[in-house]
């Protein structure tokens, strides 16, 4: 499907799936949704399609298809997910200083060699507070628009319920404004965090702007939920006047992703292995780090010397340092390849930067696999929730290059583990989405009385 | 219409640093050799040249390009930073040329192109409205119906853009080719509204403390059978209220999106009010959007004349003038005829009485002090929103006192005084002081719970939407409101009096004697509700303009 021919009203209000009773109007407030393919789709379109599997009509608002085929990104075969009967309403993102049609350049912007003028950049934040780790993100200047197509949305046709979903905070912008104006009950879904970087546990330097908001959104809130038990706890800490409204709602793995079991491919002792980092690596991604442990793991095992080390995702390719041996960019892969990809690999890395907070969610789909996991990260980390008492995880034993190296060694000597194998993936079957998502929302619609 | 596929040919254009596009710090070596199913040319720059000379390469190079291929759309995709610059440089306003920062971009446009899409609609694509949110989720009017639309004629004229009854037309005359041909594709709503036929009132362009919103929604929720949106041109940094439609002040000089508010906003009026002068589409010239006074009046002339109901709504500083303020009120900042402040507010009160001099409207003001230096307007009360009247804990329960003022433009609501005494007061163990600044308008009604006493403007004489959400929300107000205003109120205003002469004195006495005072703040929420929910917002609208009775 193409931007030109997506169909006006996808859905529409649709008919109720077979079996289901007709449930309550949800507005589903996403920035990003498909055909946005960039990190974070895929639990709005796993929360909205349980949503609808529920027998609840849902409306999603999201930025409009020129924001993702244009500036962020877009893969339009995700659009075929979304659930028959949801409908989606896409809502202009003015591009502001992440404009990429010069064509349409102000002579204020190109007077600035390109750059977008700080003081426009300024107008656009003066709108809402969004975190600081995105200073010059464009996110506010959707909230305008946001708010009055919501407004109208429900003066046509009222809501009994909105979930606003962020990072960014602007869909919690929609949530405010509309329970400000019409008492609508709304539940906000932090999958990162608005006020603290998940790196660190510390406020934002910005905050300042941003705690009251959602000291604020905290007061009025029905519930506000966390995508691990370390952002919940701390916001339990943080404001604990409102504890009692804090949920904690996972991330997990969507059973789309991996329609069938990925079985093992190498033979025990077999040389040649395929390595893989799947997933999107930033420019912080520690690129000398993993290249240095694997160097260090090929000449100490012999099965790992003629094997290969793949990042499948998408990555900046002028951050890897130089050349070297076995180990390739391979880019991104549709989503709907994600099978072929894990089938064809042999042992998975996960190398994550930051704290205690974060958690990852490709964490979730990894444990899935079954596959063998080589890990490096920091004690606290999120991800050691989802992976312990998983076998075949093999973890490094400090961040080192040495530590990394030895857990590669260890996991290539296992590999392929097939014994193991079904352990592995049974082990990650309470972190599938939609049994995430089915629990947590039947636990909302108890609270709300439904 | 039969949308043709144009023939397209991408380039990725680059400073090449060393000829070598093997090299890794060439960004030519990193440009993939298909992109979106087009086979990418590398355009290299010479490296170490000016700009000019890297625009003139590009131009030339497009100009053998188009030689060759006159119909080809050229997409062409800055690699790097510099070059983005060298093709903002060139003459993008042709139509067959399409420049983007980002490999993103260039996929993304070419998917588009080949699915149909037009260079103009890349370029501009159309307004938002929330007509248009409506009619995605299937909400709006049937969808098979006439729609307004704009007519590009070859005359020349004086006004570039004229809005009738029929619709909206514009003269080709100084537009570019792609500004023309996406004025051309445009579509608006259906005519489910407009002049003659169903009700919808438009009001813009200012939207002062969210109060063109409020207006709006007003008339929306309490005059059955009519709809109304706002419509802000946002001008200027500072807090931002919430509006069916905002447009930067930046893109406002495009003709494509003046055209496009014409249709979207004006054609489906029946009513339209004019906040403070302001204009909504600039139609008396192409490129200069900006001006304010001259081109305003010609517009609402215009906008009469297409057999739309124009009225104006002035706020306040636009109309006070300066020698009867100075007569009315011993503190007034206007104290000095020879002071800059006095003179330009002089000129502005002159330009304002001019223009309403020329044409005859309907006159509101939303403040009843306005009546000093209004003849004929009548009082739109500013509207409180739900949020305002969401219930507060009791007042002055105990503890210190705490008072809040909300600094602004000092001239105006003698802050220089107020600041300064609460402050005294605050070191005097007297009361709490709470400086309010840079409040976001989704905060304020939490904050105002958190206070006891707000002291407003205690020089200037004007009830204004801060003092109307203090009552709303149970706090008591503290401004000054001379004797002759508080007459003009249907029932006695619950606010205390102070100036600066007795600011100090009032504070202290409340928080002596909070419950001497009790009454006073009690009574806001009732008096706030009566005549501040919107309901007789609604019913002045209605009576004085909307309704067919109404001044014409």
């Amino acid at each position: 499907m193409t931007p030109a021919s997506e169909p006006p009203g996808r859905g529409g209000l649709g008919p109720v799936e077979s079996g289901a009773v007709p449930g309550k109007r949800i507005l589903y407030v996403s920035w990003g949704f498909p055909p946005f393919s960039g990190s974070g789709m895929a639990n709005p379109l796993a929360a909205v399609n349980a949503l609808a599997t529920r027998g609840h009509q849902v409306t999603v608002l999201s930025a409009d298809s020129d924001a993702f085929d244009l500036v962020s990104g877009s893969d339009w075969s995700l659009t075929d997910r979304i659930s028959q009967s949801v409908t989606v309403v896409r809502v202009d993102q003015p591009r502001a200083m992440l404009d990429t049609v010069i064509n349409r350049w102000s002579e204020a912007r190109r007077r600035n060699a390109g750059d977008y003028p700080q003081w426009m950049c300024e107008l656009v934040h003066d709108i809402f507070p969004e975190p600081v780790a995105n200073p010059w993100a464009w996110y506010p200047a959707w909230l305008p628009n946001a708010r009055a197509t919501a407004r109208a949305l429900h003066q046509a046709r009222p809501f009994d319920l909105v979930i606003a979903t962020i990072l960014p905070a602007a869909s919690a912008g929609v949530a405010l404004a509309l329970n400000a104006a019409t008492g609508v009950p709304f539940v906000i879904y932090e999958r990162d965090s608005w006020v603290f970087s998940p790196f660190t546990g510390e406020p934002y330097p910005d905050s300042g702007r941003s705690r009251p908001m959602l000291e604020m959104a905290f007061e009025r809130a029905h519930q506000v939920w966390y995508i691990n038990t370390p952002l919940a706890d701390l916001h339990r800490r943080e404001f604990a006047a409102w504890a009692d409204r804090i949920r904690e709602v996972r991330n997990g793995w969507d059973p789309e992703s991996l329609p069938r079991p990925v079985e093992p491919r190498a033979r025990a002792g077999q040389a040649g292995l395929v390595v893989r980092y799947v997933g999107t690596s930033s420019r912080q991604f520690p690129w000398e780090f993993v290249t240095s442990a694997w160097q260090l793991a090929r000449a100490q095992s012999p099965l790992l010397r003629e094997s290969v080390l793949e990042f499948v995702g998408p990555a900046p390719a002028d951050r890897m340092p130089g050349d070297f041996d076995h180990v390739t960019l391979a880019g991104p892969r549709p989503r709907e390849e994600l099978w072929d990809v894990y089938s064809g690999t042999d042992i998975l890395l996960f190398v994550k930067e930051g704290g205690g907070m974060a958690t990852s969610g490709k964490i979730y789909e990894y444990a899935a696999t079954g596959l063998p996991i080589v890990s490096s990260m920091v004690a606290d980390h999120d991800a050691r929730h989802v992976l312990a008492g998983r076998p075949l995880w093999f973890d490094a034993a400090g961040h080192t290059p040495e530590a990394l190296a030895a857990a590669l060694v260890a996991a290539a000597e296992r590999a392929p583990g097939v014994e193991e194998t079904p352990a592995a993936r049974e082990h990650a079957e309470r972190f599938r989405r939609d049994q995430v998502f089915s629990s947590a929302f039947a636990q909302l619609e108890e609270s709300l009385g439904w | 219409m039969v949308k043709t596929v144009p023939q397209l040919t991408l380039w990725a254009v680059f400073v090449d640093k060393d000829g070598d596009s093997t090299s890794d710090s060439n960004p030519g070596s990193q440009i993939p050799k298909e992109v979106a199913g087009l086979k990418v040319r590398a355009v290299g720059l010479k490296a170490g040249t000016s700009q000019e000379d890297r625009i003139g390469q590009l131009a030339g190079e497009l100009a053998a390009e188009w030689e060759a291929h006159p119909d080809r759309v050229v997409v062409a995709w800055a690699v790097d930073r510099p070059t983005g610059v060298s093709l903002a440089g060139l003459d993008l306003t042709t139509g067959n040329l399409l420049a983007v920062s980002s490999q993103v971009a260039a996929e993304g446009a070419i998917r588009a192109l080949l699915a149909g899409r037009s260079v103009a609609s890349l370029v501009y694509p159309p307004l938002f409205t929330p007509a248009k949110a409506l009619e995605q989720a299937g909400l709006g009017p049937a969808a098979d119906g006439e729609r307004w639309r704009i007519r590009v004629t070859q005359e020349p004229r004086d006004q570039w853009l004229e809005i009738t009854a029929e619709g909206v037309s514009v003269s080709a005359e100084g537009l570019t080719p792609l500004e023309r041909a996406a004025i051309e594709e445009r579509t608006g709503p259906l005519k489910a509204t407009g002049p003659g036929a169903g009700r919808h009132l438009l009001i813009g362009s200012a939207n002062w403390a969210g109060q063109g919103r409020a207006w709006a929604q007003a008339v929306g929720d309490h005059i059955p059978g009519f709809t109304a949106w706002n419509y802000q041109l946002r001008m200027a940094r500072g807090i931002v209220f919430d509006s069916d439609c905002m447009v930067p002040i930046e893109d406002f000089h495009s003709p494509v999106v003046r055209a496009d508010l014409a249709l979207n906003l004006i054609a489906p009026a029946s009513h339209i009010l004019v906040e403070d002068l302001r204009l909504l589409t600039g139609q008396g010239s192409l490129r200069d959007g900006h001006t304010m006074g001259r081109l305003a009046r010609s517009e609402w002339r215009v906008l009469r004349d297409s057999g739309r109901r124009v009225a104006v709504l002035l706020h306040g500083t636009i109309a006070r003038d300066p020698a009867i303020h100075r007569s009315l009120y011993p503190w007034s900042p206007y104290w000095d005829e020879g002071s800059s402040a006095f003179k330009d507010q002089m000129a502005l009160v002159q330009n304002t009485a001019a223009a309403l001099a020329e044409l005859e409207v309907p006159l509101f003001t939303a403040t009843l002090d306005m009546l000093d230096y209004l003849d004929n307007a009548r009082w739109l009360p500013i509207v409180a929103s739900p949020a305002d009247f969401a219930p507060a804990p009791p007042w002055a329960a105990g503890g210190k006192l705490r008072v809040a003022h909300a600094p602004s433009s000092g001239l105006l609501k003698g802050s220089e005084f107020v600041d300064a005494l609460l402050s005294r007061l605050a070191q005097q163990g007297v009361i709490e002081y709470v400086p309010v600044r840079g409040v976001a308008p989704e905060l304020m009604p939490g904050l105002l719970r958190q206070v006891d006493v707000v002291v407003d403007q205690v020089v200037l004489g004007n009830p204004a939407t801060l003092l109307i959400q203090t009552m709303a929300a149970g706090r008591l107000g503290v401004a000054h409101v001379s004797g002759r205003v508080r007459r003009r109120f249907p029932a006695e205003l619950p606010v205390v009096e102070a100036d600066p002469s007795s600011i100090t004195e009032v504070i202290a006495s409340i928080a002596a004697d909070p419950d001497s005072y009790r009454h006073l703040a009690e009574a806001g929420p009732v008096f706030a509700r009566r005549f501040h929910d919107g309901r007789l917002s609604a019913a002045v609208l209605d009576q004085h303009f909307l309704s067919d009775g109404g001044e014409s």
